[in-house]
């Protein structure tokens, strides 16, 4: 058995952040990060706009101003969490630079605070527009500097619960597929979005949902599971996203006939359903519609949003200055989570953390303002690094149950033994082609539930192929998939709560 | 259309040598390789081991080499190759652990010997606020910086191939990315790094390095700080207007 003081479950923004910030406020602390893939993989890189943060530097842009944009996009949110993240989200950016962050800049030669979708004011500060990828790069230098211990290629199967209490995590070491049982006072789960469910998702592969559905295996009830964000500009056969500020630009949508159908600076979800109905009436090409931006300034592209170029020519081999960029809607960010507080702690359980994506502590509401994910994950994973800190010192490593390591050892081998007909591509295709329609009815949404519960039967009737040991990653697929046909299941109870 | 994949399988705990398997896949416009391997895997052989990450390349876990190139499977359409046959491998010169993947631990290694986090003496603003940096100098690193460690660069150079100790050049570009950095000061400890035994010298500008996937200039990269290294024994170099730099000015 392994003990660290801290085990971060996930390399992300928030879970470096985290562990980056137990470690300046308790030096002598032993904190562990834990990650399925490598550091510098974790999925927050896909994260192409800027990160949110009324610094200033391009206008007389106030707090006051982000906090009331953002309380204005996303309708429902917790105040308090508002405040304090347009509060701190400054200090947090200055700290990122203070690290190293290549931020693009402006001539006075301070941060380039770019305009942003749903922003009364430039406030999104970025680097290029690759700024997830720059905060998870320059997080994993300071992950380095400070020695932090860090296991990758590692899948966690479950957090260790005795009654209230979390007691660390047990993992799967995917080069050999031996069982881990890691021993902590504290347990911090960073394990980001459950975007996989959706056939066409802007997220990384990684995003199954582990985190939730580790959570809902110790009872924790999940929130906000159906808020789910949806975006009208998926680009080809990927669900990846060309940024929203084309369509504010000017850029305009068009149908087969190369008639544009709906007005292009209406609200995303407006912009999203448009599309959606084209396709569905007949008038798209190929499940896509048109996105054209040939009046557009190529300077302008270039400067803005730069991958619009890259995601044209790699994914649909166009050249967007002549040709029309084909695009369909496709899941932008998952906002459910666990219940936190502004600390990360969650309630009801001792030594358990969340940050990040997989926690909600309201901050969205019901969408996320562009920006604002990245700054929360850096806030608040920032104040639960700190509240970490601060208790460690009273926190003892508890008993570890026997059944930690046998349950997990059960999970493994009962996957391989499985035996039955069914298979493991088909059921996930047809688990993600389901919850990609984003009409949501009472009927489809008890369909949903329905459905769940019958590809979870066929999962049962599984059977492994590839029976090898090492780096096993239909093993991976499959653990990945029993987690989020869970979270699947809570998605479409929470859908049917809300109507 | 249909096309072939030709795919070497291996398992480093059982087998000596490849064996090649060939698969057939129907494929549109828009498909990735990473679209064809994921096709492979879900309908006719479970047991394809590859990695895969983010799905726009950014995150650099689908280095592989395609018809004889290193390159991201997830940015690469297959039509854009031009070819009905398909050689996909793993990434060479890493130790295989099976199939399409490869070691990485060695890799990371190295790039953390480079100090891939700023250090510097020039204070932080009293303010609290950031150090200032000019466009001009904060281009100067951009590209460098979007370096995702996918391996492509360091997998093509036959220096590393017959040394394994060498540095690499995606690690090398991650030391010039910091000792181009305005804000840094660590440039002499990064250039007796890069300049020891296993660095910069072992490179004989093949260039391999410099076929990035992002259009990284990494063998130009190399080259440079080679020169700095020169420029500094001779006294011309910049090092010690940097240590004497104590604010940060545009």
């Amino acid at each position: 058995m392994i003990q660290h003081d801290v085990i971060v479950v996930g390399s992300g923004i928030a879970g470096m952040r985290c562990a980056l910030e137990i470690k300046r406020n308790a030096p002598k602390a032993d904190v562990a990060i834990v990650t399925k893939q490598y550091p510098v993989r974790a999925a927050s890189v896909v994260e192409r706009t800027g990160i949110a943060a009324a610094l200033g530097n391009s206008s007389s842009d106030s707090v006051e101003a982000h906090i009331s944009d953002t309380l204005a996009y996303g309708k429902s949110n917790n105040a308090a969490a508002v405040k304090a993240l347009c509060e701190q989200a400054p200090a947090a950016v200055y700290e990122l630079e203070h690290m190293g962050l290549p931020f693009s800049r402006l001539k006075s030669g301070r941060i380039a605070q770019q305009v942003g979708y749903g922003h009364s004011q430039p406030r999104l500060a970025n680097a290029g527009d690759q700024t997830g990828h720059a905060i998870v790069t320059t997080l994993y230098g300071e992950v380095v500097r400070f020695g932090i211990k860090v296991y990758p290629e590692w899948f966690m199967l479950g957090l260790v619960v005795e009654g209230k209490n979390v007691r660390g995590v047990s993992v799967l070491d995917i080069r050999s597929s031996e069982i881990e049982v890691i021993n902590a006072k504290v347990t911090v789960l960073a394990t980001g979005s459950y975007g996989q469910l959706y056939a066409t998702s802007s997220d990384s592969y990684a995003s199954t949902g582990d985190g939730h559905a580790a959570a809902l295996r110790a009872g924790i009830n999940l929130i906000g599971m159906d808020l789910v964000n949806f975006h009208p500009l998926g680009v080809a056969n990927t669900g990846l996203i060309i940024n929203e500020q084309v369509l504010a630009d000017g850029a305009h949508l068009l149908n087969a006939s190369e008639k544009r159908f709906t007005n292009e600076q209406a609200s995303l979800a407006e912009v999203t359903a448009a599309v959606n109905a084209e396709i569905a009436a007949g008038r798209g090409v190929d499940g896509h519609v048109w996105l054209d931006v040939r009046h557009l300034p190529t300077s302008q592209i270039r400067e803005r949003y730069p991958h619009l170029l890259d995601y044209a020519e790699d994914f649909a081999g166009v050249n967007p200055n002549h040709d029309f960029i084909p695009v369909k809607p496709t899941q932008q960010s998952s906002l459910g989570g666990l219940p936190t507080d502004l600390n990360g702690s969650v309630a009801g359980f001792e030594g358990l953390y969340a940050v990040g994506a997989c926690a909600n502590n309201g901050v969205h509401g019901e969408q996320a303002l562009p920006g604002n994910e990245l700054a929360a994950a850096v806030v608040f994973a920032k104040l639960a690094g700190a509240a970490i800190a601060d208790k460690l010192g009273a926190a003892s490593y508890g008993n570890v149950p026997s059944y930690a390591t046998s349950n997990a050892s059960d999970e493994i081998e009962g996957l391989f033994g499985q035996k039955g007909s069914h298979k493991l591509g088909l059921v996930r295709k047809n688990l993600r082609q389901a919850f990609n329609s984003q009409a949501h009815t009472a009927a489809s949404d008890e369909q949903h539930v329905g459905l769940v519960h019958s590809l979870r039967e066929q999962f049962g009737q599984i059977a492994l192929h590839d029976k090898n040991r090492r780096f096993n990653t239909e093993l991976l697929e499959a653990l990945e998939l029993d987690r989020l046909l869970d979270v699947a299941d809570a998605v479409a109870k929470a859908s049917v709560a809300a109507l | 259309m249909k096309v072939t994949f030709r795919v070497p399988r291996f398992d480093a705990a059982t087998d000596f040598t490849a064996k090649y398997q060939v698969y057939h896949v129907e494929v549109n416009q828009f498909t990735t390789i990473l679209d064809a391997l994921n096709i492979i895997k879900d309908e006719q052989d479970s047991s394809l081991t590859f990695r895969r990450g983010s799905q726009s390349g950014i995150d650099g876990s689908c280095g592989m080499m395609i018809n004889g190139r290193n390159r991201l499977a997830s940015t690469t359409r297959v039509l854009s190759l031009n070819s009905t046959e398909i050689a996909v491998g793993p990434l060479p010169g890493f130790p295989v652990i099976r199939d399409l993947v490869v070691d990485f631990d060695s890799f990371f290694a190295k790039d953390a010997v480079m100090l891939p986090y700023l250090v510097t003496d020039i204070a932080k603003p009293a303010d609290g606020k950031e150090r200032l940096q000019s466009p001009k100098d904060a281009n100067r690193i951009a590209l460098a910086a979007s370096c995702n460690q996918c391996g492509c660069c360091t997998s093509a150079c036959p220096v590393h191939w017959s040394n394994g100790e060498y540095y690499g050049p995606s690690a090398l570009t991650r030391a010039y990315r910091f000792v181009e950095d305005s804000r840094d000061t660590a440039i002499k400890a990064r250039l007796d790094i890069v300049g020891s035994e296993t660095g910069v010298w072992r490179c004989h500008t093949v260039f391999n390095c410099s076929e990035c996937p992002k259009s990284i200039p990494n063998g130009e990269n190399i080259q440079a700080l080679k020169r700095k290294i020169m420029l500094n024994k001779i006294g011309l170099g910049r090092i010690e207007v940097k240590v004497a730099r104590t604010e940060a000015t545009v």
